[in-house]
């Protein structure tokens, strides 16, 4: 990796200075927290900063705290584990998918909000060798090569997948992500936070250069209902292939306020929206999920090698959605 | 010259032992007699496990010293080009940089060398690699094994290549062929009347088979430390073998054995791949000279995919001839492979010698292709002979529709292995198999996702025995005790079989053998490669042991007073006749301050059969709504003639098992077709399998004593990783009732054959 200088600020606005002031003197400069996917693309050259603002340190957002409504803010900087270990009752989706990420070395160190804002694990997008659309290329490498592990859904201009499966349970929570930045912090509903390729093709999120994710907060819900499902191939720290968050009320027996969010397959999470309203105010059985599997297929664009997913994805929406209404799915027995 | 005396001996299984009449070589102790071993062939911790846990074993990569250089190799991102010119002006300008560029005027693969060089620091180094600028001009390249074998496909050599072999092959494998396009071959082989084999089959089926490559993964790169003291060489390496790092390192610098000191006491795995010193070796020593300072070459996980090697990939034809009671008459058998630039891709071994066929008839070709060379790989060529083979006569089995054990029950005949089919059934349950058929059946009937299976495979081995091997035990006046050979640990934990044979011989606890090795100034050892470590050494450790013991007890019949024939050797005491000395006062009365015996590698007793067998049944679950397959159980019935450290061979048994699930469901490596480069040169994307993804593990080995050697030794790292691809395919096809023909067996690949996977764009 190339040299670079690291900077460690006492505090979030410090931080966001340093970043500010980076770019004003033409520096380049990446915000770090745990390091953990950063270290892949230093060494990769995939990203040669200038400076390396270290926020892992800052002793403010990084923890979980609940406010008098009994909604749920996260701190930028509370790990992978701690959101598992510390929402499994009040978030089982978000806890779920942040339990299953990665390793537990990794889940132990690397923060929600890089996991946020990781950067896709596309092999064309991180070689060095390859000079594709994200990179300011002329095509997507993969659409047209080795895209099995590719998106199926909004895949026109860039077959990215995103890679957060926080990300995925954040958006079907209808979470919201507060950042922070010399001119002033946003609020984004989690679903604005991530950005399609036709949007922008250098980032997958709407952040701003020297723009940083502080908080992430969830409202609470009465009644709510939540899962997360993935399918991998390996068991073992693997990618999946396709997961699936689901999140609704319960009212009077039937769901309300369907939400069902797609992962591993688009290259933001993908809100399954014909699925949500097949579901929507009716009762949820194993008939009504696989029919809503079915459903979540709408739209696919499949490429050459990765129309193997569409059955993943139809089974991960029914599954997630069985989980949720917590009824059985027939895998029991092998978990 | 008159008969040699020959010695009666017991041999096969315990229980059904036979008695063979062998010649054993003049001072070779007679081998072990049936049931005769107090300490070997028992589970006991390893020795240096304390050593390796806590971080206090040097590896290659900790290698360190004060003003030691760090080198890297600049490589080709290409996979076919015309190097034009190289700038290294930029970089030479760089502190402390030292350049060795070997003037290569083309590149045939995706991370091939170009130049090495050395800096101070390994990012400086990194720094270096960046600032020199290469001019290629790419050339048309071929990357597939199936499209380097059409006419007209980007030719790789020009001119007809010879095989190169190393320590890990099987010997015999060299050959001068045919060279066509990309094609080198057919190399032919076989045994018996194929055609009258055929002609008396009443019916035949052909299956065809494939499987992917398969990169070697050892946790430790490939890494050399060089370090030049006045004419002599030193290196550290993480290898497979001290003595062909020596060689070769004597032969590419034209140095005599003796200026060349090899070190390799620990090795993070090699798996075939880590016989010589290799270019990046070389590369490290003549940088080493050139700056008169010590360079460490430890090449990074990327480098270790594309250059480093690996195991081809195959297409293999099996066509059947059968009798309809299950009895193979005849098998006519094809192989392509692609080891990239490299040959030595056939995978007929396992035809010829798993079972009986009557007749066989072998055809091997290498195609060569723009990827990075392959290499000898844990069992060359087995893996994918025994997927091939066994996928064929299961396909038989279900046309019959006869159990597939019984099948191959017909058509084995030998004892051994006939012994680990009924052991290994009985213990993964083989009897349930019809009543998992029905529940699948009724689990498909429901609409539920679950579906489970039981497979089976055979393993076939050979005992080879690298020749040559001589240990050296030394015997101080203070009782202390050291076993000294050359040979490496590559991981297998070989200091702890050599300890506990001396220990058997000398009367004394396990831990009070030190044993010293992975150095070249200390008798040659064998390469580890064909599973000949154990085999190879193990005699000549016992022969030096025993005569180790002869000289003590010769001490011990002048303090005694007793012949040293009526003297017992027993925990640390020497006893006869109510009188007795303990090892200490016996060695404190050594004619010279140290007792020096040496045991050589006598040659193999004739007689017995040299292959080794083994059994090996999986039970699987297959989820078929996501293609996901998930291995319950593996059953491992093995023969490792008489194992010397239980612990060990069992823990080979568990490693060549999880390389073996392994490869039949998750590795693979991906090629861009248009760029011809590597796609997934790290262990993120070249799946391994984890953890979560291990089964219950259940190894049992038979008691066999094979009778060639005086200690009954055999290998067992190669045998153990042959069947279980297979018989996890097996498993496989049973839950699902879909044939896997392919490796790894992806939930791609499954979904795609339960026609679950929609054919093209599904509409909006």
């Amino acid at each position: 990796m190339k040299n670079f200088e690291r900077v460690q600020p006492r505090s979030w606005d410090e931080a966001a200075s340093a970043l500010a002031a980076a770019l004003k003197s033409g520096k380049s400069a990446e915000a770090k927290g745990a390091g953990t996917e950063l270290l892949d693309r230093l060494k990769e050259y995939n990203l040669a900063p200038d400076q390396v603002v270290d926020l892992r340190r800052l002793s403010s957002h990084n923890s979980i705290l609940r406010n008098s409504s009994g909604g749920i803010s996260i701190g930028a900087l509370v790990t992978l584990s701690a959101v598992a270990s510390g929402l499994r009752k009040d978030l089982p989706a978000l806890a779920d998918a942040c339990e299953g990420a990665a390793t537990p070395q990794i889940r132990n160190a690397a923060t929600l909000a890089g996991n946020l804002c990781q950067r896709p694990r596309c092999w064309y997008f991180r070689s060095s060798e390859f000079q594709c659309l994200k990179k300011g290329g002329v095509e997507c490498l993969a659409k047209s090569g080795e895209n099995e592990f590719h998106a199926v859904f909004g895949n026109n201009t860039c077959a990215i997948v995103h890679p957060s499966a926080a990300g995925v349970a954040l958006v079907a929570l209808n979470a919201r992500i507060e950042t922070l930045a010399p001119g002033g912090g946003r609020t984004f509903a989690a679903a604005d936070f991530f950005v399609r390729p036709e949007v922008d093709i250098f980032a997958e999120n709407a952040l701003k250069p020297g723009e940083l994710v502080v908080d992430i907060h969830v409202d609470r819900l009465e009644g709510v209902r939540s899962a997360y499902r993935k399918i991998k191939q390996k068991q073992a720290f693997d990618w999946p292939l396709a997961d699936a968050a689901v999140v609704w009320r319960e009212t009077g027996g039937v769901a309300r306020d369907v939400r069902i969010v797609i992962g591993s397959a688009a290259p933001v999470p993908w809100r399954a929206k014909a699925a949500e309203a097949l579901v929507e105010g009716k009762r949820i059985d194993a008939a009504l999920a696989a029919k809503a599997g079915e459903a979540a297929l709408e739209g696919a664009t499949p490429l050459g090698k990765n129309a193997y997913k569409l059955p993943m994805v139809a089974a991960v929406v029914r599954r997630t959605l069985l989980a949720s209404a917590g009824l059985p799915d027939g895998t029991e027995e092998h978990r | 010259m008159a008969d040699a005396p020959k010695t009666k001996i017991e041999v096969g299984l315990a229980g059904k032992t036979t008695v063979m009449e062998v010649e054993i070589p003049a001072g070779d102790p007679p081998p072990y007699k049936v049931g005769e071993r107090p300490v070997t062939g028992k589970r006991r911790p390893r020795l240096d496990g304390p050593q390796m846990v806590t971080g206090r074993a040097v590896y290659t990569h900790d290698a360190r010293r004060p003003g030691m250089l760090h080198a890297r190799i600049l490589r080709s991102p290409h996979a076919h080009a015309k190097i034009v010119s190289i700038d290294a002006s930029q970089a030479e300008r760089m502190p402390g940089v030292i350049f060795e560029n070997p003037g290569k005027d083309t590149v045939r693969y995706h991370g091939e060398a170009v130049l090495a060089l050395a800096a101070p620091t390994r990012a400086a180094a990194e720094d270096a690699l960046r600032a020199v600028k290469v001019v290629y001009d790419v050339l048309p390249h071929t990357v597939s094994l199936a499209a380097a074998r059409k006419e007209g496909a980007p030719l790789v050599f020009q001119k007809p290549v010879e095989e190169k072999r190393s320590a890990g092959d099987v010997p015999g494998a060299a050959a001068s062929v045919e060279q066509k396009g990309n094609v080198r071959g057919p190399k032919a082989s076989g045994r018996g009347d194929v055609d009258k084999g055929f002609a008396e089959a009443d019916g035949t089926l052909e299956v065809v088979t494939t499987t992917t490559v398969q990169t070697h993964v050892p946790l430790e790169t490939h890494a050399l430390f060089a370090e030049w003291v006045g004419e002599t060489l030193e290196v550290q390496a993480s290898t497979q073998g001290t003595f062909s790092v020596r060689d070769e390192l004597a032969g590419v610098l034209k140095l005599p054995k003796d200026k060349v000191i090899v070190r390799a006491e620990f090795t993070g795995g090699g798996f075939g791949a880590k016989f010589g010193a290799g270019d990046y070796g070389v590369f490290a020593a003549k940088l080493a000279k050139k700056a008169g300072k010590p360079v460490l070459m430890a090449l990074d996980r990327k480098e270790e995919h594309l250059a480093a090697g690996n195991r081809p990939d195959s297409w293999n034809r099996v066509k059947l001839g059968y009798k309809n009671d299950g009895t193979v008459t005849a098998v006519d058998y094809e192989s392509f492979g692609s080891a990239g630039v490299a040959t030595g891709t056939g995978t007929g071994g396992f035809v010829k010698s798993a079972y009986g066929f009557p007749a066989v008839r072998v055809a091997e070709s290498d195609v060569f292709t723009h990827l990075g060379p392959g290499c000898a790989m844990r069992a060359p060529g087995h893996p994918q002979g025994c997927f091939a083979v066994e996928t064929a006569l299961e396909t038989l089995a279900d046309k019959l529709g006869m159990d597939p054990l019984a099948l191959r029950l017909k058509n084995d005949p030998s004892e051994v292995r006939r012994a680990e089919w009924e052991i290994g059934a009985k213990e993964i349950g083989w009897s349930r198999r019809a009543e998992i058929s029905k529940s699948n059946a009724a689990a498909t009937a429901a609409g539920s996702p679950l579906r489970r299976g039981l497979g089976c495979a055979a393993a076939v081995w050979y005992t080879f025995v690298a020749p040559g091997s001589q240990v050296i035990v030394r015997i101080h006046r203070d009782g202390s005790v050291e076993a000294e050979n050359g040979v490496q640990d590559i991981g297998g934990g070989v200091r702890t079989p050599i300890a506990m044979v001396v220990a058997e011989e000398l009367g004394l606890p396990v831990a009070r053998v030190n044993v010293k090795i992975g150095d070249s100034r200390y008798p040659f050892g064998p390469a580890s490669g064909g599973s000949v470590t154990i085999g190879s050494l193990i005699p000549a450790v016992r022969a030096a042991a025993v005569h180790a013991r002869e000289k003590l007890l010769a001490v011990a019949q002048k303090l005694l007073g007793v012949p040293a024939g009526e003297i017992a050797l027993a925990n640390g005491v020497f006893s006869a006749k109510g009188k007795s000395a303990d090892f200490r006062k016996v060695c404190s009365r050594l004619p010279g301050e140290t007792l020096v015996a040496t045991g050589d590698r006598a040659k193999d007793y004739d007689g017995a059969d040299t292959r080794i067998f083994g059994a090996q049944f999986a039970e699987v679950v297959v989820d078929v709504e996501t293609g996901v397959v998930g291995v319950k159980k593996v059953v491992a019935v093995h023969d490792c003639g008489q194992p010397v450290w239980k612990t060990g061979v069992e823990s080979q048994i568990r490693g060549g098992i999880l390389q073996g699930i392994s490869y039949a469901l998750f590795e693979e490596r991906v090629v861009d077709e248009r760029s011809g480069r590597v796609l997934n040169p790290n262990v993120e994307f070249y799946k391994i399998l984890g953890s979560k993804d291990t089964p219950e593990i259940v190894p049992i080995l038979v008691d066999f004593y094979p009778g060639k050697n005086n200690a009954h030794a055999r290998g067992i790292g190669e045998p153990a990783t042959v069947p279980t691809a297979a018989a996890v395919a097996n498993a496989v096809a049973h839950a699902t009732g879909i044939r896997p023909t392919a490796l790894p067996i992806t939930p791609a690949r499954i979904l795609d054959a339960l026609g679950t996977v929609p054919k093209r764009e599904v509409k909006a």
